[in-house]
């Protein structure tokens, strides 16, 4: 049955030509993510890598363009090109963790919820409710303001990316928790589970091997479109200044560096991460699009 | 319903004083203001005074109830930086976030219902999947980059409208940018620019609902019953597809609220999520606070309305059934 599932899987996945491409370009930017050192010969990070005589070249194929600096440099002389791979680095760094970290702590409060019920499932729901009240950028921008006064510039930095992960994270467990609830009270009704209660199989058994399998379906889906949010999210941080230091340039750092520019018409520092990024979040959009349809049958 | 409506009620009171709570416990983490206020030359009894003067010594439980009380009552305190009431700051920037919220509401339900309906009724066809995609291109582009794309052709290169700014004409209730050509120039782009993922959104929520309803038994009769595409779907599927946007819609309000800060950062739009970004870089608490539950205040409220109209406008809920 599960090689069978599979097997429909990638048969409707090689029907989906968007699918295809999307999954292609997604692969590029991990490729790019994890091989950067190897790919530019420059470390965008490190400031003795840095020649302030090469700052704000235009790309490559213009006039005054440099052929070391293939898109052209910023205003501190850092390679566009080489800032973009490690940038993704950061931006898919942050955006998998924090879905991870959302993912876990849903599905783990929601499978609680919804097998066990009272007194817990009541307290999961208020605090739910209460975390959607609260927009998960508010957090994390007021968490950046209050770090940024409380702690050395040295330790700030380096906190800054995990106060992130963990603001974009926490913002989003509702969304898993609820729907892994609501299903974890279908499945407990299903057969499968009471012959294993029967069975005697304990509680956090039965959740683990019997339960959880079958609800990863829709939690998949939802944390395709969540990790789209969440690499736009972290772009949105670090555009208004609370997200990763600026030593560090994610994608939405370089476009902040480079929206000071944009006027004089130096457009390279923030279309091509710009670009990067669109390019990123709608591949998995299309992808998150795609499973939804794929793993549900109801439609169509 | 009186008592299902009392019982949220209550709710929204405790994620209310939840909220507060939150809010107060990030601020007290903030560093101790009176050692600037204070001043170079201040002794040590100088700082103690001014510390029990702003209530500073007091317990953080009975610290937060009074800001609690004084958050009811409307008094926000004053900026640490400016002096300022903060109360007065908000009234003062409140109008240009809510009139760039309403402009980016009536875009976003506008476009989003109409074309929801339209790629709904329309399954399949060359238009609908233009504007599927295109609005999947929308709700993935992050609402700052959007506001710099608006800005480089829209202003740089074309120069057809402002690139930041608010323009407004001054009324007895408040400045407006609703009533000049130059504010509506001005206010053009940033609400566009906030409404785009919200279009985006709504499109697929309104299709979804459309889609759905057609599968009811209900559309399946009517049909049977020999009546025209045309009146089915304007008698039975528009009303029904309808219905949940309403909740969506308010919640969004509250949500475009928060995100339109994004928004006025990129086209320095003078509202109050700018003020609420200026205050962080300043580590003005005061204000930062207010800010936060504020917003946390609108969200609940537009959420608690939502659900009461909901259940006045569904039979369904209205004699209590689930």
């Amino acid at each position: 049955m599960k090689r069978l599932l599979e097997h429909d899987l990638i048969q409707d996945f090689f029907n989906a030509p968007a699918a295809v491409v999307s999954f292609l370009v997604l692969f590029a930017v991990l490729f790019v993510a994890l091989f950067a050192p190897w790919l530019v010969d420059q470390n965008p990070f490190d400031p003795l890598q840095l020649d302030l005589m090469d700052s704000q070249l235009p790309p490559m194929w213009l006039a005054d363009g440099d052929s070391r600096y293939v898109l052209g440099t910023d205003e501190q002389g850092r390679g566009v090109l080489a800032a973009l791979f490690y940038g993704a680095r950061l931006s898919l760094l942050v955006g998998l963790a924090s879905v991870a970290l959302s993912l876990v702590l849903g599905i783990g409060v929601g499978l609680v919820a919804g097998y066990f019920r009272g007194w817990a499932d009541q307290l999961i729901t208020s605090l739910a409710d209460l975390q959607l009240t609260i927009p998960g950028l508010l957090v994390a921008l007021m968490l950046a303001g209050v770090i940024k006064t409380q702690l050395p510039v040295e330790i700030a930095e380096t906190v800054m990316i995990y106060v992130v992960i963990l603001a974009i994270g926490f913002s989003d467990w509702p969304k898993y928790a609820r729907v892994t609830r609501a299903s974890v009270m279908i499945e407990s009704q299903e057969d499968y589970v009471l012959a294993a209660r029967a069975m005697g199989a304990s509680p956090w058994l039965i959740l683990w091997r019997h339960i959880l399998p079958n609800i990863m379906r829709s939690n998949i889906v939802i944390a395709t479109v969540g990790l789209g949010v969440a690499i736009m999210l972290e772009a949105t941080l670090s555009f208004l200044g609370a997200g990763v230091p600026t030593s560090t340039p994610s994608l939405g750092t370089l476009i902040r560096s480079g929206a000071n520019f944009l006027f004089s018409g130096e457009w390279w520092v923030v279309v091509f991460p710009g670009c990067m990024l669109i390019l990123t979040v709608f591949s998995i959009n299309i992808l998150g699009d795609w499973l939804r349809d794929a793993l549900n049958p109801k439609l169509d | 319903m009186i008592n299902k409506i009392l019982a949220r009620l209550i709710q929204s009171v405790f994620v209310l004083l939840a909220t507060g709570l939150v809010a107060f416990a990030i601020f007290s983490f903030t560093p101790d203001p009176v050692d600037n206020l204070a001043g170079e030359y201040a002794t040590i009894e100088d700082r103690a005074a001014l510390r029990a003067e702003l209530g500073y010594d007091r317990p953080f439980l009975i610290q937060y109830g009074e800001y609690m009380i004084k958050f009811v009552q409307g008094d926000l305190g004053k900026s640490l930086r400016t002096n300022e009431l903060v109360s007065q700051l908000i009234s003062e920037r409140a109008p240009a976030t809510l009139e760039l919220v309403l402009v980016s509401t009536i875009i976003t339900l506008s476009l989003g219902i109409w074309l929801g309906i339209f790629t709904g009724i329309n399954r399949r066809g060359k238009r609908t999947q233009l504007i599927l995609s295109t609005s999947l291109l929308g709700v993935s582009i992050p609402t700052f980059l959007m506001g710099l794309l608006a800005i480089y052709y829209g202003s740089v290169q074309f120069g057809w409208l402002p690139a930041s700014g608010r323009k407004v004409v001054e009324t007895w209730l408040w400045d407006s940018s609703l009533i000049s050509l130059d504010g509506w120039r001005s206010i053009i782009m940033p609400a566009a620019t906030l409404s785009l993922f919200n279009v985006g959104l709504f499109i697929r929520l309104v299709r979804a609902d459309v889609l759905e309803i057609r599968t009811m038994d209900y559309i399946k009769f009517a049909r049977a019953r020999g009546f025209s595409e045309q009146r089915i779907n304007h008698n039975h599927v528009l009303p029904n597809a309808v219905m949940p946007v309403i909740t969506v819609a308010a919640l969004n309000i509250g949500t475009m609220i928060a995100f339109s800060l994004i928004t006025e950062a990129v086209f320095q739009w003078p509202g109050m999520g700018l003020m609420f970004l200026q205050a962080i870089s300043f580590s003005d608490f005061p204000i930062m606070s207010a800010y936060f539950l504020l917003v946390a205040t609108i969200f609940v409220v537009l959420n608690l309305l939502a659900d009461i109209l909901l259940s006045v406008l569904d039979p369904r809920i209205r004699r209590g059934e689930s």
